[in-house]
This record gives C-alpha cells, structure tokens and sequence, in this order.
C-alpha cells in the first residue's frame, strides 16, 4: 500500500492530540485545595465535572471517521505488478484522427465517420486525455489534449469534408508526436477514414511508440467510381480567334464487387461558362479508360470556364479547367540583306504549327529602327551583324527591358559585338572553325532538361551536320545548353535584365550545316522563340492544396491596382504575397484593375480510387517503436507505470469518503438518541 | 461610651491586616491595634461615645488621673476616680477554630492568621478592660487547649494563638461535630460571660446555631465571628481542575466557569441564613472577610459590649 500524499496522516496524529491532552491533563495529580466543598458538592454532578468520554464506542465511531478523511487525502493505493495485473483500466492519450478529404464526402461516409468520432468521444473516460486531429493532404490538431469531452464535440461539430486529397503520413505523424509527449501509461490511435489505398504512398512512413494501440474504423462504403482523370484539347487560332478541341479522358475504378466484364453507360458533358454545350455517351467497363471527344468551341476573348462533368452512373465527379486565349508572338527577323532569303526556313518554320501563332516580319539591319520593336515578343538576328547607331542602342535596351533576342552566326554575323551588344551574349563569338573535312560535326551534348528543350526532349538532334561554325567561347556552365562533339558549346543562353538571349553557333538556313532540313528543326525553332520570348503555357487546371503563383510584385512596382481574388465560395481576399492557394474545387477568380482571369481547382482524382486498405494493410504499414525497458515492454504500455496511475485508476480516496460520511452519520444518529437520555443526577 | 459604627478612624491604617502580618509578636501586634484603635476612638469628633457612669471608687497610685472625678474632690477633698459599666469585669473567653480549613488562603494573609491578630486583639482589649480572658482551640479532633479565663491569663492566651498555626496538617479521618466541642466548652465555663467563637462555619447553619446555643443555655452572651476568604466568596478560579477538601481529603473536579455563579449564591444564601438563624437565637454575628482591617470586627465588639452591659 503506497500513499500519494503522505504528508496528509500527520493529520491522523493531529487527531490524537486533544484525545492525549484531554488524558493527561485529567491524570493531573496537583489538585486545587480548598477549605470545604459543602457548597461545590451541592451543584449538579455535570457542570461542576470536567467532561470526560463516557461512550467509548461512539468516541471510537468519531475517530474513526476522521481517520477514514485524513486516509482519503493521503490518495491511498495499491501497488501492483503490471505484467500480472495488466494495463485494462490505466489512463490512455487518446488521439482521434478524422479523415476530412473529398472522398469522405462521397455517399454515406461523413455521416458514419462523425457517428464513429462521436464515439470515441464517448469512451474518453475521466482519467484519459484526448486530441482531435483531422487531415487531408495535411493534419491538424483542433484542440489541446483535454479529458473534457464537451470541447471535442463542439470541435467535431466545425468540422466538414473538404476538397482535399488523402494522405496518412502527416496525420499519423502528428498522433505520433502527441502520444509521445503524454506521460500515461497507455495510448489509443483511433483512425476514422475510407482508407483510400493511395493514401498510402510509398513515402508514407509511420513509426508510433510501443504501447500506442492503432484502432482503424473504415466507413468507406461501394461505389461505382467513374471519373474524369484529364482534360486536352488542340488549339488553333481562326480569323483571329482561338478555338480549342476538347478530349476528356474518363476512367472507371476498379471494385471488388463489381463484375469485370460488365461495362456501364455513363455521359460526359461539356459546359462552358455554366452553360452545356454538349453531352456524349462512354461505355466503360471495369478499369477501362476512354477518351471522350468534343467538338471544336471557340474560346471567349476573356478566357473560358470549362467544366466536363459526369452524369448518369458514377455521376458526380467534374473537371474543370479554364483557357485563356494565348494569341500570336510577334517575331521580327532581321537580316543581313545578302543572299538570296536568308530566312526562309526560318520563316517557313514559323509558320507551321497553330499554337502558339506566330506574326513574322522581315528587315534588314539597315533599314531596321527602333519603332520596329514596337509589340514585338521576339528579335531573331539571322546570320546579321548586330545593329549600330541608335538602333543598336535601341534593340539592346528592348532586350534588357523584357524582349527575347536568338542570334544565329553564320557568315555574316560576326561582326558588331562591341560594347553594349558584347555584354548581351552569353559568351564571346570565336572563329569559324570549320569541319567539312570529317563529314561535318555532330550535336554531341545535348541539355533536354533545359526549359528551351524540355518540351521537345534531346530527341532528333544528332542527324544535323554542322560543316562550319563559330563556337560559343567563354560561357558559364549553366548557360549551355548544347555542345559540338568536339566539346565547342554549340547554344547557349541567358537573361539579360527582363529579356532573354540566346546564341545558336551556326545558321539557321542550309549555308552551315543541315539543321534546317531535319525534322527537328521545326520545334527547335519554336521553343528557340518561345523561350526568348518567355512564353510558357499556363497549366488550365490545379489540384486542391496547389500553391498557384500570381505575380503582384511587379505590378505593383509598375503602379497597377492591386490584385484581388474571389474563392468558389464567394469569399473576397486582397492578394499580397503573390500566391494563391486553391483550399476549395471550383473556379477562382483573379482580378487587377481591368484584367481578370480565372484558376480551375479540382479535387485530387484519385479521391474516386475505391481502392481500400483493409485493418491488417494497415498495421502492416505502421512501425513500432522499441520499448524504454523490458517491464514497459512486458506490460505492453506505452510509459512506465507510475503511482498516480495506480491511484488514479483504484480511487479508493472516493471510497473511503463515502464510508467516512456514513460513519459520520451513524454517528451523528446514535449521539443524538444518546443525548436524549435522562440526565445523571448530582451527587 | 456608646459606640457607634464608623469607618477610616485616624490612626487605623495599622488595622490593615497586612500590614499586622509584618508584626511578628502578636502581643505587640494586639497593643498595636487597640491602643491605634482607641486613640482613633478618643480624636473622633463624631463618637461623643460615652460609657454610662456606674460609681466612684478611692484613687489607687497608678490610676489614670484623667478619671479623677474634679468635681468629688472640690467637694470632699479626696480623690475619687470614676467607674464606668465598661468596667464591670467579665468573662472573655475566645473559642478559636484552628481546624485545617482555616489555614486555606487564597491571596494574602491566611483565615487562622486573620483569626489570631482577630483574637489576639479582642483578648487584648478585654484584658485592658479589666475582663477575665481566656482561650479555648478546638479544631476536627474536638476541644484542644483551653486557657480557663482569668486576668492574669493575657500572656498564656497570646502564647497559646502564637502556637495555633502548628498542628496536623492530612486529612482527619473524622470530624467533630460543632455541638460536641460546644457543650464541652459550655461545661467548663463556669461563669457567665462573653464567648467570641472565631470559625469559618463551614457546617449547615442550623447546626452552627445548635452549637452555640448551647453556650447561650449555659448564660453566655455569644459573639460569632465569622472569618472567610475573599476567594472563598468569589471563587475567582479559572482552571478546571480537581479542587480538594482540606479537611476530608475528598476530591472534586471542577469547571470553575460553569458553577461559578451558583457557588456565589449558595454562599451567599449560607452567610444570609447563618445570620438570621444566630441573630434570632440572640446571637451577634460578624461576617469577615481577610482583607477587610480590624476595626469592624472592633467596633461590633464593643457595641455588643455595650448592649450587654446595659442589660445587665
């Protein structure tokens, strides 16, 4: 028997001093003399004797009482072996972890989800601490650990399904944290979700203490899971208007019950700003995937929001995206002025191909000025020296100031790079080196990771010949992007202030080697002029959680309005940091002064996967951690047990309470009968 | 010389009985005390107090000249001194209670010393007047020494109180009842007088009466002096504790504060019906407390003195 509070039977022997004093003082043997007590004797026998205990029972009642409280505060317990007694009934740190991704919200789920919270809740006992966590790709903690089990409700009551996706790494992760922070004896992890399969990522690693029990509750439920995985579209610009051809991909998940050979019908529809422009049937059978195509649908001047939406069986589901109108790069070529059209491949290049468009216009550096620059996205100097004079100076700040520059030196670009239009180049312009002899040089490093290249890969290039070049001397490693296979850089590039320039060694016609006839050369010219001009195409949709940059900065530096944006709910937010982050499904709205576009977000689509984790998938990819010592390891709780626990869990403080007032009663009822006797008469 | 009650004589300050506990003869003690009181008696403008004339009688050398009747001796040319009733010689006879319950003191001077300078002073005084004093102790064990009256008999009766604060102490294994030592001590006075008894009375007060009545049936004129202890009367104590019978040893516990008041009316009660009882039965009772000075008890006496003279 072990005592919380032993400081508190000093209290017992509190009570026995009056008992002792009131003893003492009666064996007292110094009496008072006094000539006679004739008078003394003649007054009655009780006020004239000192009181003493008459009714040993009753005083043995009343000792015994105070005992019992002096006992209760000491917090008495028992100490017991853990191993024999077990942990049943010892204070756990229970986390509750509530799945609040978009599947949960499919069908029934969400309702038996907050019934199973609901109960945890329930089984939260006095001397057990809990937390409730919820996640989607992320968690968190809604409350502190607390045994009032009013708080967690009320925090389950805020709590919605969102459109997030599902992962158990960071949820599990922040249950771990917090049970290893408790002091209690025992852990219990109740995890509420459809434990979805994809949820569980390769990179999903949990380790939780010894001792910690994981209860999984699955309330998923059968579904007929059809989905819209992905949205494409060609684009093509007509009389001045951008049209898009839309194939929406659709995939029906694969069930346990379903029957595999059984296909289901299902339409897909298209809308376009709320509006359905079309509907068209897709037979899936299990697992199967289909390509939905739509017909071509011009693209409002201002964007459009595009929605291909499930209906029918599965129905539910929608994808959005939004296209917003590229239009044309304006491209100026400026030659040389000899030769016979220097750029025509170039051009014809150009011209092949529907998005983006391109404007092409053709001067020569004499008769090029600075007006030219006006609205031009891109300068390509074909096998030209660079401009002098006050057009020179022009070109060079246009690039500075934002525009994309390709120089390709053939013959006649050599000259001209002095000064201003020197410090425009990645790398000084050697000599020819010429290399007809050995059959002409080869591409023989390739940078396909390079954001000129990544869009066409590293593929295609080494059937060019290259008979004659000026190599690219002295640029920085980070600036080349391809190489000779004598090792001389062949392209590089770099920006210059706002703009971009890139340096391609030899010509872009048939004078230098044979780049211009191989098929590459078609998209190599375009991701030349894109990359110069900085275009980039703007992905049309996102996934919940992204993080979507919107650049605020620079315009704010130019004096534009301030950038606000409009979540689906309606809700209405000044954009201050330059990113957006897309916490619903629908459409955002962007708006700077006049301008406005809008950001498609969309549940992650393998909400739909009904792939499921069973309770055993589950434990098998939970980790446990060692235990501190062989006894909390035999005990199989998570801390040592420690006296609280014991004393806690036995309450016989309560106990002894409890017989203490009845004792107390007890004798409260007998003194009072006893009271009502017939006095002693005096002596 | 009549006598009249009267308070703060000059010269009484040496009647504070504390102030006599400092003399340690009480022959001394007793000149002090009469020849201080009488003085004071003799300067009072009030007392007028006069002793009946009674006759006249030859001067005899060593007479007090002051008594020489002037008026006798332009009529006869002799000296004739003037005798008073007061001067009648009688029986003084002191019956002293030296029982353990009057050597019980509180604070200050004790009940059997109280009774000695009482004592010493009235056989002093008696014995200036001429009387025959004398002395009877008596305590629990009955009639001790007895000093038959006579006028030769002041010393032997001073050196008799002198001794009186000796003697047993422990409890008696019984006592004596009043009656008893009374009718003894009635049956060795032959002659009719005045007995002064000088006890604390703790007997019922019809008992006390019996007692003395028996002296009264004997012809003597009884005075009661009835000598108790401030505290005796107040019962000032606070501590519980278990108060002790100093006679019979028995033992008592006592919470002071819870009988308190009833002990001070049933003393009251004892003191207010022991002097109706005496005074009915023709017995002066004189209630004293330790403190009080000595002349009350004097003044009473000589008022009785008077008062008997006067029947007589």
């Amino acid at each position: 028997m072990g005592f919380l509070v032993p400081a508190f039977l000093l209290g017992a022997a509190a009570l026995a001093i009056p008992v002792i004093v009131h003893l003492i003082h009666r064996q007292k043997t110094d009496a008072t003399p006094f000539p006679s007590l004739m008078f003394v004797a003649r007054i009655p026998h009780k006020s004239v004797e000192r009181r003493r205990i008459r009714n040993w029972p009753l005083f043995a009642l009343r000792c015994l009482a105070l005992l019992l409280i002096v006992i209760a505060f000491a917090r008495p317990f028992a100490e017991r072996d853990v191993e024999a007694a077990g942990a049943l009934g010892l204070a756990r740190e229970v986390v509750i972890v509530l799945d609040h991704s978009h599947s949960m919200s499919l069908g029934e789920r969400w309702p038996r989800a907050l019934e199973a919270a609901r109960a945890a809740i329930a089984q939260v006992r006095q001397e057990d601490r809990a937390t409730l966590v919820v996640f989607g790709r992320s968690a968190a903690a809604l409350t502190e650990t607390t045994d009032d089990r009013a708080r967690l409700l009320r925090a389950l009551e805020g709590v919605e399904p969102t459109g997030e996706g599902t992962r158990y790494g960071p949820a599990l992760r922040l249950a771990h944290s917090i049970v290893a922070r408790s002091e209690l004896p025992r852990a219990r992890i109740v995890l509420i979700s459809d434990m979805q399969r994809y949820g569980w990522d390769a990179e999903t690693h949990v380790v939780l203490p010894h001792g910690a029990e994981l209860q999984p509750v699955h309330v998923g439920e059968a579904s007929v899971p059809v989905t819209v995985t992905d949205v494409s579209y060609d684009r093509a610009t007509f009389a001045g208007r951008e049209r898009i051809t839309p194939r929406v991909a659709v995939h029906r998940f694969a069930t346990p019950a379903a029957d595999a050979n059984a296909a289901i019908e299902t339409r897909v529809t298209l809308e376009l700003d709320g509006r359905a422009l079309e509907t068209r049937a897709v037979s899936l059978r299990e697992g199967a995937s289909a390509a939905v195509a739509f017909t071509t649908v011009t693209v409002p001047d201002a964007g459009g929001r595009f929605v291909a939406r499930i209906d029918g069986a599965g129905a539910g589901d929608a994808l959005r995206f939004s296209v917003v109108p590229d239009g044309e790069l304006r491209v100026l070529i400026l030659e040389s002025g000899a030769g016979a059209a220097p750029s025509l491949y170039v051009e014809r290049a150009l011209a092949i191909g529907g998005w983006p468009g391109y404007a092409v216009e053709r001067r020569s550096v004499a008769q090029f000025r600075a007006a030219d620059l006006d609205g031009r996205h891109a300068v390509i100097l074909n096998d030209a020296p660079f401009p002098g004079g006050e057009a020179g100076r022009a070109l060079a700040r246009w690039v500075r100031e934002g525009g994309g520059l390709v120089v390709a030196i053939g013959e006649r670009g050599g000259g001209g790079w002095t000064g201003e239009a020197a410090a425009l180049l990645p790398g000084t312009i050697g000599r020819v080196v010429d290399r007809l002899d050995a059959g002409g040089a080869r591409f023989g490093w390739i940078d396909a990771s390079h954001a000129a290249l990544e869009p066409i890969g590293g593929t295609g290039f080494g059937a060019a010949r290259f008979y004659r070049y000026r190599p690219i001397e002295g640029a920085a490693g980070e600036h080349v992007i391809a190489r000779f296979d004598d090792g001389r850089v062949a392209l590089a590039g770099h920006d210059v202030g706002t703009g971009r320039v890139l340096l391609f060694a030899s010509s872009l016609d048939v004078s230098w080697n044979d780049l211009a006839l191989q098929p590459v050369f078609l998209p190599l010219v375009h991701r030349l002029v894109a990359h110069a001009a900085t275009w980039q195409h703007e992905r049309d949709w996102f996934t919940v959680g992204d993080v979507v940059p919107v650049p605020v900065a620079a315009a704010a530096e130019r004096g534009d309005a301030e950038t606000t944006v409009t979540a689906p709910d309606g809700r209405r937010a000044r954009l201050e940091d330059g990113w957006l982050r897309l916490e619903q499904a629908g459409f955002y709205e962007v708006r700077r002064g006049e301008e406005r576009w809008h950001v498609a977000a969309n549940v992650d689509r393998a909400e739909y996967d009904p792939a499921t984790l069973g309770e055993a998938d589950v434990h098998a990819r939970i980790a446990r951690a060692a235990a501190p010592d062989d006894a909390t390891r035999a005990a199989g709780v998570l801390n040592p047990v420690r006296d609280e626990h014991w004393e806690r869990r036995q309450a016989f403080w309560w106990y002894l309470l409890v017989v203490a007032l009845l004792l107390l009663a007890l004798e409260s009822v007998l003194s009072g009968r006893l009271t009502r006797r017939p006095a002693v008469s005096s002596s | 010389m009549r006598i009249t009650a009267a308070r703060g004589l000059p010269g009484a300050r040496f009647i504070d009985p504390l102030a006599l506990a400092r003399i340690s003869s009480l022959e001394l003690l007793a000149r002090t005390v009469v020849h201080g009181f009488m003085t004071g008696l003799h300067r009072a403008p009030h007392l007028g107090a006069s002793l009946d004339f009674a006759e006249h009688r030859s001067y005899m050398p060593g007479d007090d000249i002051r008594r020489i009747d002037w008026k006798v001796f332009a009529r006869t040319d002799r000296y004739y001194v003037k005798e008073f009733e007061a001067d009648t010689n009688t029986n003084f006879v002191v019956a002293f209670d030296r029982s353990r319950s009057m050597r019980w003191t509180w604070q200050g001077v004790s009940k059997l010393d109280y009774a000695r300078f009482l004592a010493a002073t009235l056989l002093y005084f008696s014995s200036q007047q001429r009387d025959r004093v004398g002395l009877v102790m008596y305590d629990e064990d009955g009639v001790g020494d007895f000093v038959p009256p006579s006028a030769k008999h002041l010393e032997h009766t001073l050196y008799a109180l002198e001794r009186a604060g000796s003697g047993r102490t422990d409890p008696a294994e019984r006592v004596t009842p009043a009656d008893d030592v009374m009718r003894r001590l009635a049956d060795r006075l032959r002659r009719r007088g005045i007995v002064a008894v000088v006890s604390d009375f703790y007997e019922e007060p019809e008992s006390v009466r019996d007692a003395l009545q028996l002296l009264r049936s004997k012809g003597q004129d009884v005075i009661a002096f009835h000598v108790l202890d401030p505290a005796e009367l107040e019962f000032p104590f606070t501590e519980a504790n278990s108060f002790e019978d100093v006679e019979t040893g028995r033992r008592v516990p006592v919470a002071p504060d819870k009988l308190r008041a009833q002990y001070r009316a049933l003393i009251a009660a004892h003191i207010a019906t022991l002097r109706a009882l005496l005074t009915d039965a023709g017995i002066d009772y004189v209630q004293l407390g330790t403190a009080q000075p000595l002349d009350h008890a004097l003044f009473d006496y000589l008022a009785m003195r008077e008062r008997l003279v006067k029947v007589r």
